[in-house]
């Protein structure tokens, strides 16, 4: 059993210093550092940047750090435009999404109806293009419940950016009036995250 | 024995995690994430209270030309969020239809020639009956307070002053409404500016029992 043991961890350990070689085998094969014939290669480097603006009118936008739409009634309607960037040295894929949804009170001293979700009533919109070429349509019209995916709500959910090109992501809240009433006060919708994910192709 | 299994084992994990990290910064397998956090969506709420105001006493027998209301109606908006707010007054008209006393009860009150009533509002309300804009919304015989400059009631914008005075005009209310039992009723209603439902907010009466 003892020397059982001992052989396969033998064999893992031999394993795992192969793998180790191969893995230093990769980092210098494509780094500058070595120098391979002729040919210099970089490092691959990932590197999206992503601004978030804000406006009331799809016209002037202003800067902001987050989603924030407090206050609204019936009607109203915030546009988000998201100006995502590679800077990076390789082509990539960037999704965007929310997730960390929660429902609660907007002023926890007021009584508010637990069983409704603002969620149910808030119509999205999402679409964007790159280089401002043609125009994507994520999200048409639809409330974030019937958006959602799984735990996800996805406002893009590929978009192919090479080396230097520049997205821009326009994505919209209208709390919905046909289908709102009175009941739907003093409700908040956490968004725990909008995330900007990138990876190589 | 057991010790140098351990040992082994526990280099050829970091072996293999080492490994694993530098395979994945060299092809760019780890995505990269930008989280913008702390995002919030809410909706305000409807806060009204009543100020002041009263009827005078119910069952009080009462005579053309007395006043209903003991103290001026206001009510105190709080809402954190714009507003619009209508009232609808509704009372027992009564008229001689073919030589016979009919009392009409919920007659809504319209300011116009066949109104009995005589409402003296402390604000501007706009009455709208649907007459010039049928199939419009406010095709429902309420009084809409700022109608005509701008219905939408700013966010927690204080007092609003309803109405000082009604009463039974004398020159319209006679011999009828001798013995007859009446019935004034006031019914406040607010929503959220625009697109929603009118919501009841509160109603007052008087009778006269």
């Amino acid at each position: 059993m003892g020397k059982k043991r001992m052989t396969l961890s033998l064999v893992a350990l031999i394993s795992s210093v192969f793998l180790f070689v191969l893995a230093s085998f990769a980092w210098f094969a494509v780094s500058e550092i070595v120098d391979i014939g002729s040919n210099i290669l970089n490092v691959v480097d990932l590197d999206v940047e992503a601004t978030l603006e804000v406006s009331d009118n799809e016209v002037d936008y202003v800067s902001a750090d987050s989603i924030v739409f407090t206050n609204s009634t019936p009607g109203s309607i915030k546009y988000y435009r998201l100006t995502i960037t590679n800077v990076g040295n390789i082509d990539c894929y960037t999704k965007v999404s929310m997730d960390g949804f929660v429902d609660g009170p907007t002023d926890i001293t007021v009584t508010y109806d637990d069983s409704k979700t603002l969620s149910d009533v808030i119509i999205l919109n999402s679409s964007y293009n790159v280089n401002s070429g043609s125009e994507v349509y994520e999200i048409e019209g639809e409330t974030m419940t019937d958006s959602l995916t799984g735990t996800l709500i996805f406002l893009a959910t590929s978009i192919y950016l090479d080396v230097d090109d520049v997205a821009i992501l326009k994505f919209s809240f209208l709390i919905s009036g046909s289908d709102t009433d009175n009941y739907y006060q003093n409700l908040d919708l956490s968004i725990g995250r909008l995330l900007v994910q990138s990876a190589t192709p | 024995m057991k010790n140098r299994i351990r040992i082994i084992s526990i280099s050829a994990l970091f072996l293999i995690m080492i490994s694993l990290a530098m395979i994945g910064i060299t092809y760019g397998w780890f995505a990269h994430g930008i989280v913008f956090t702390t995002n919030h969506i809410n909706v305000g709420d409807l806060r009204y209270a009543l100020s002041g105001g009263d009827f005078i006493e119910d069952d009080t027998i009462i005579v053309p030309g007395d006043n209903l209301v003991d103290e001026a109606f206001v009510i105190n908006n709080l809402s954190p969020i714009t507003s619009q707010l209508r009232v609808k007054i509704t009372y027992t008209r009564v008229t001689v239809i073919g030589e016979v006393i009919t009392p009409e009860p919920d007659y809504a009150f319209k300011n116009d020639a066949d109104d009995h009533l005589v409402v003296t509002f402390t604000s501007t309300f706009i009455f709208r009956d649907g007459e010039d804009t049928p199939e419009n919304e406010y095709d429902d015989n309420c009084w809409y307070y700022n109608f005509e400059s701008n219905e939408i009631i700013a966010a927690a914008s204080g007092n609003i002053n309803l109405f000082s005075e009604i009463y039974y005009d004398g020159n319209k209310a006679s011999i009828e409404y001798n013995g007859q039992s009446l019935t004034v009723t006031i019914s406040v209603e607010v929503k959220q500016a625009d697109n929603v439902a009118w919501s009841v907010l509160t109603s007052f009466d008087f009778s006269t029992g």
